[in-house]
């Protein structure tokens, strides 16, 4: 019996210091204007595949926060879920943008890591999220009255 | 034996008071500039005009620290765009100020190895003859 106890208690150690370091953190978009794309294709307003040499790169999205969780990352404390859509909304019209494509989202570790000892504590981690900013060729080339008159 | 005591006491003496930032950082830091959209013109020129690069985009630069630079962005039909690129300081640097080679981390402060530019580069926005939108943000420093 004392060895299946102590056996016990040993998974039970391991287990509360096993995924103890970190945070966890949904990335939606639930109300955007533009279209965003994953990958380096973005559809026209005619629902085709621009092919990549009709658009051009015209900035950089960018958007880092931390997100926080605790109790082996089940309780979300800031940022479990982020919605990106007012980020997009906002930095796509200040550079002409049309679409953002190649988005990526990277998390890496903070200070707070170090500190947690088992997951019962909170841990935060940072967020990272980029994408290219990208406009027609033919709009940013057209003259001012044709370019106000594309959708 | 004698000389490459001496040698080596001036070596820990020279790199002690040479500041920490000053010896892990460095004075000059490459920095990759961008201009967009693309098949723009890039001209950075130093606090004396003196030119750093001229070129397009996007370009790789050799910095100091402490110098103050002008970017002009420019492609034709579209509206140059003239920025001024600045670093700021890294406050992670003042920890070694309050370490036993405090008093010789001035030297870090005075040749500007404390202050960075911006990591993931400099970017830089132009927009058409009359095509700036309202908010534009052509360069965020």
């Amino acid at each position: 019996v004392k060895a299946r106890a102590a056996l016990l208690t040993l998974s039970l150690l391991v287990a509360a210091l096993a995924g103890c370091v970190g945070s966890r953190s949904y990335v939606v978009a639930d109300s955007l204007k533009y279209p965003v794309s994953l990958s380096s294709g973005v559809r026209g307003p005619d629902g085709k595949l621009l092919a990549i040499s009709d658009t051009e790169k015209v900035g950089t999205f960018h958007l880092d926060y931390t997100s926080c969780r605790m109790l082996w990352t089940i309780v979300p404390l800031k940022s479990g879920t982020r919605d990106i859509s007012d980020d997009v909304n906002e930095q796509v019209p200040r550079k002409n943008g049309e679409a953002i494509v190649n988005l990526s989202v990277e998390s890496s570790a903070t200070a707070w890591n170090l500190m947690t000892i088992i997951g019962i504590l909170p841990d935060c981690s940072k967020v990272r999220v980029r994408g290219d900013i990208v406009a027609r060729s033919s709009v940013l080339e057209a003259p001012v009255a044709a370019a106000e008159a594309t959708p | 034996m004698k000389r490459s005591i001496s040698r080596l006491t001036l070596l820990l003496v020279a790199l002690s008071v040479s500041g920490c930032a000053a010896m892990l950082n460095g004075t000059e830091q490459d920095v990759t500039v961008h201009g967009y959209p693309n098949r723009t013109r890039l001209k950075m020129t130093d606090s004396g005009g003196a030119v750093v690069y001229d070129g397009p985009s996007p370009g790789q630069v050799k910095l100091r620290r402490k110098e103050t630079y002008k970017l002009t962005v420019s492609r034709p039909g579209f509206s140059p765009e003239t920025v001024t690129v600045a670093s700021s300081t890294n406050w992670v640097w003042l920890i070694p100020a309050f370490t036993i080679t405090g008093p010789f981390e001035i030297i870090s402060f005075a040749n500007g190895s404390v202050k960075e530019f911006d990591e993931n580069g400099i970017e830089v926005t132009i927009f058409g003859e009359g095509r700036r939108p309202a908010g534009a943000v052509v360069f965020e420093p």
